[in-house]
């Protein structure tokens, strides 16, 4: 297999000529087709990555809607309404609607948008501190190290949700503001994760030999050992991503959204059925919690098998 | 408290390569990666010493870098004084890598394995020898007839993907891009005289550009390793008060030309662009230093990373990164020791090539004597972090004076020594000391068959033995006759 993959790239570096970023580029994606193969390889993991594409397509095409953050409502028509295939239901509507007669297919689409766009602004952003916070505790060590590090225990033990709750309820509730609270205290695992993968790497021979030829102690930390941590925060990312559309999801369910209006979240979308009666009409909090729900899934799978595939004794 | 180097003295000339033997755990390494300041610290600390250098003592700086200082509940405490250390760090940094280099024991875990081979020889070059390759493209192309006659058959060629294709080797000639020139050739009601004009001009504006930024990279880098050697001197107290402030001079100028060279930094699109032809020289040095090491399809290999290829290949790549800076000293720390023994025989022939090609000293650091005689010039012998025995190479292999070095000789299997069958193999009884508490006198006394009691209360000096050996012995003391060999 490793054999198949060397030729494919001898293949493809004859036609390569132009700047030494474009080779780097080249290699770089000569990797990653490796990681896809190796994924795809795992029924699991290929099915979670389909899922997520799926989402991550929908995603995409919701921001070519019209209005794609306003719900259109169907006044003259507010009560919920079965899809086509349910019996009885509505002509033309897929998923049926929600109360005030909202069409639960495009409001779905527009849910998963605006919750992916917050949720992956969260685990980035998270990610980013927690690296950075983590490089510089595990490479510097001694006092840096033990400062940070006792500034993530402490974040760390803040519950996050609480915390969530109550910066909306001082600042604003707008979704901005329930993103940068989670934020704030999203990065510790991720610091935790860095730091003890730096301070396996920096032991390494590489790492003194790199030393031995000049390199400062910035260059050693961002070129040298930061890219050999990356693999299981690749892996962490993207098992949160699932963890943190919940919570965004649960925190608006229980009334932390912004004020005004219906909002396209799935959250919020459960919460107009459940509000609506969902004994009576199942489908409205059903197609959203199950959007949910399949993301999650997907997500976790992905991650999972990312988990499998990163493994380097897998690779070499 | 271990003193892993104690007393270490040595010297290799320029062009050199000396050698240095010993057991596993008598202080080889730990000399060598002394002398690169590369001691893991803490815990490890240079207490006191001198590196002589290209007429620079490296260690000046840092001799007051540590203090006793009464601790908690009274306890004596080594305080380092870190603002010194940053400083000497970042002093050394600038000598590693440009005159000083290593190769290390394992390639596999020396290389990282997410860069490519030719991006971590490259980066040595771009950070270390800027200097000399802004130089090479600073003597760029200018226009000449010849490129003019290829302009003109750009211009006036009919057809149109012939046009395109003279235009592409006109470009690539004179290093100007395309759609200027395109632009200037496509533009209507001009004469060829004007477009050549505009050309040149293109052309002259590009190369001044290119000049001014490259020029301005150089003399940043050579005012800083000029900065360093001088405050070393200064450190060292070779230099005089005048040379202190032409050193004060220097550095106003820097500090001037470093603000200006970070705002140019801080722009990064002009960056990117300008610093390309950098970054393509620097990739056909590494062709070629791949070359020099004898490793089959460069190009490749270039791109590869350090799992895809063998070990014999990984070395040479090592080789390659210390050749990369040119260094005047060379560190190689039992380079072969990981190797199978084919490839180690490879490896050595490429070594023994290399030291006549380039001039820069060698200390070569291994365990197996074969080694060193197939590659030194000089020999020492280290055991219990001191150095017993400093001879040339045929010397010391023709008649070994120390004790120690007698056994390591005797000890080496070999086809054409006459071994009793069933006999054991020549060791040397015992094991290397514990260096928490080496013993007392001669450290090699415990395991010497010729101890006498001198050996066990006092500590034999490097005594010279003829014109260029010196041997840490009693035997040799005062002229006595040679005993054992």
């Amino acid at each position: 297999m490793g054999a198949e993959v060397v030729v494919r790239r001898s293949g493809t570096r004859k036609a390569s000529g132009g700047t030494e970023l474009w080779r780097g580029l080249r290699r770089r994606l000569g990797e990653y087709s490796l990681t896809l193969q190796l994924l795809l390889k795992r029924p699991l993991a290929a099915a979670g990555l389909v899922i997520t594409l799926v989402y991550v397509g929908i995603a995409i095409a919701a921001s070519f809607l019209p209005d794609r953050d306003v719900l259109l409502t169907d006044v003259s028509n507010p009560f919920p309404q079965a899809p086509w295939w349910w019996g009885a239901g509505k002509a033309g509507s897929w998923l049926g609607t929600t109360y005030p007669g909202i069409d639960l297919a495009t409001a779905i689409f527009k849910a998963i948008r605006i919750d992916l766009y917050y949720s992956t602004l969260v685990v980035l952003g998270g990610a980013l501190i927690g690296m950075l916070v983590g490089l510089i505790a595990g490479y510097r060590g001694g006092l840096f190290d033990e400062g940070l590090m006792r500034t993530t225990d402490v974040a760390y033990s803040i519950p996050f949700l609480v915390f969530a709750i109550a910066v909306a309820y001082v600042i604003s509730r707008d979704f901005l503001t329930l993103n940068l609270a989670l934020l704030i205290l999203w990065w510790p695992p991720y610091a935790r994760l860095v730091r003890a993968q730096v301070l396996a790497v920096k032991e390494n021979k590489f790492v003194e030999a790199a030393r031995a030829a000049g390199a400062s102690d910035l260059r050693i930390m961002f070129r040298h050992v930061l890219p050999n941590t990356l693999a299981p925060v690749f892996v962490q990312v993207s098992l949160d991503l699932g963890v943190v559309i919940q919570i965004f999801a649960a925190l608006i369910f229980i009334g932390f959204a912004p004020h005004g209006g219906y909002l396209p979240e799935l959250g919020a979308l459960i919460f107009y059925g459940f509000d609506a009666g969902a004994t009576s009409y199942p489908w409205t909090i059903l197609f959203p919690g199950l959007a949910l729900v399949v993301f999650t899934v997907g997500i976790n799978l992905l991650g999972d098998g990312l988990r499998d595939v990163l493994d380097p004794r897998l690779r070499r | 408290m271990v003193r892993a180097a104690d007393g270490v003295n040595l010297e290799i000339q320029k062009g050199e390569v000396l050698g240095l033997v010993g057991e596993s755990g008598c202080g080889k390494s730990v000399t060598a990666l002394s002398i690169m300041y590369l001691i893991p610290s803490p815990p490890g600390r240079i207490a006191s010493g001198e590196i002589w250098f290209q007429g620079v003592n490296l260690l000046a700086g840092i001799q007051k870098e540590a203090y006793l200082r009464k601790g908690f509940r009274g306890k004596a405490k080594i305080v380092q004084n870190q603002g010194l250390l940053r400083k000497h760090r970042a002093r050394m940094s600038k000598i590693r890598g440009r005159e000083m280099s290593m190769i290390f024991q394992e390639p596999m875990s020396s290389l990282n394995p997410v860069l490519s081979i030719g991006y971590q020889i490259a980066e040595i070059l771009i950070y270390q020898r800027r200097q000399e390759i802004c130089n090479r493209l600073l003597s760029h192309h200018q226009l000449n007839d010849q490129d003019l006659e290829l302009f003109r058959e750009a211009v006036s060629n009919p057809d149109a993907t012939e046009r395109g294709r003279v235009l592409a080797d006109f470009c690539l000639q004179t290093s100007l891009p395309v759609e200027r020139v395109t632009t200037i050739i496509d533009r209507s009601g001009l004469s060829f005289d004007e477009r050549v004009e505009r050309v040149r001009r293109l052309s002259e504006r590009m190369r001044l550009r290119r000049r001014w930024f490259l020029e301005l990279v150089r003399d940043v880098d050579a005012l800083e390793s000029e900065m360093t050697s001088r405050e070393w001197r200064v450190l060292s107290g070779v230099a005089t008060p005048e040379d202190r402030q032409r050193r004060l001079a220097v550095l106003a100028r820097y500090r001037s030309r470093q603000s200006l060279f970070r705002f140019l930094m801080a722009w990064p699109g002009i960056r990117r662009v300008l610093m390309r032809p950098i970054e393509e020289e620097a990739r056909r040095r590494v062709l070629d230093l791949l070359k020099t090491v004898r490793i089959p399809e460069p190009h490749k290999v270039f791109q590869e990373f350090p799992h895809e290829l063998s070990g014999g290949m990984q070395q040479r790549a090592m080789i390659a990164m210390a050749l990369a800076c040119d260094p005047a000293l060379m560190i190689a720390d039992e380079p072969t020791t990981s190797l199978d023994v084919t490839t180690q025989a490879q490896i050595l022939k490429l070594l023994q090539d290399l030291r006549k090609r380039i001039n820069s000293a060698i200390l070569y650091i291994t365990h197996d004597l074969a080694v060193i005689a197939e590659l030194c010039d000089r020999v020492a012998v280290m055991y219990a972090a001191q150095i017993v025995e400093d001879a040339p190479v045929a010397d010391l292999f023709a008649q070994p004076l120390h004790p120690y070095t007698q056994g390591l000789l005797e000890s080496i299997v070999s086809l054409d020594k006459e071994v009793a069958a069933g006999a054991p193999l020549p060791t040397i009884a015992g094991t290397v000391p514990d260096l928490t508490n080496p013993p007392s006198g001669c450290r090699f006394h415990p395991r010497c068959k010729y101890a006498f009691d001198r050996c066990k209360s006092e500590e034999p000096k490097l005594i010279p033995q003829g014109a260029n050996r010196r041997v840490a012995c009693f035997l040799y003391d005062g002229g006595e006759a040679h005993a054992g060999a």
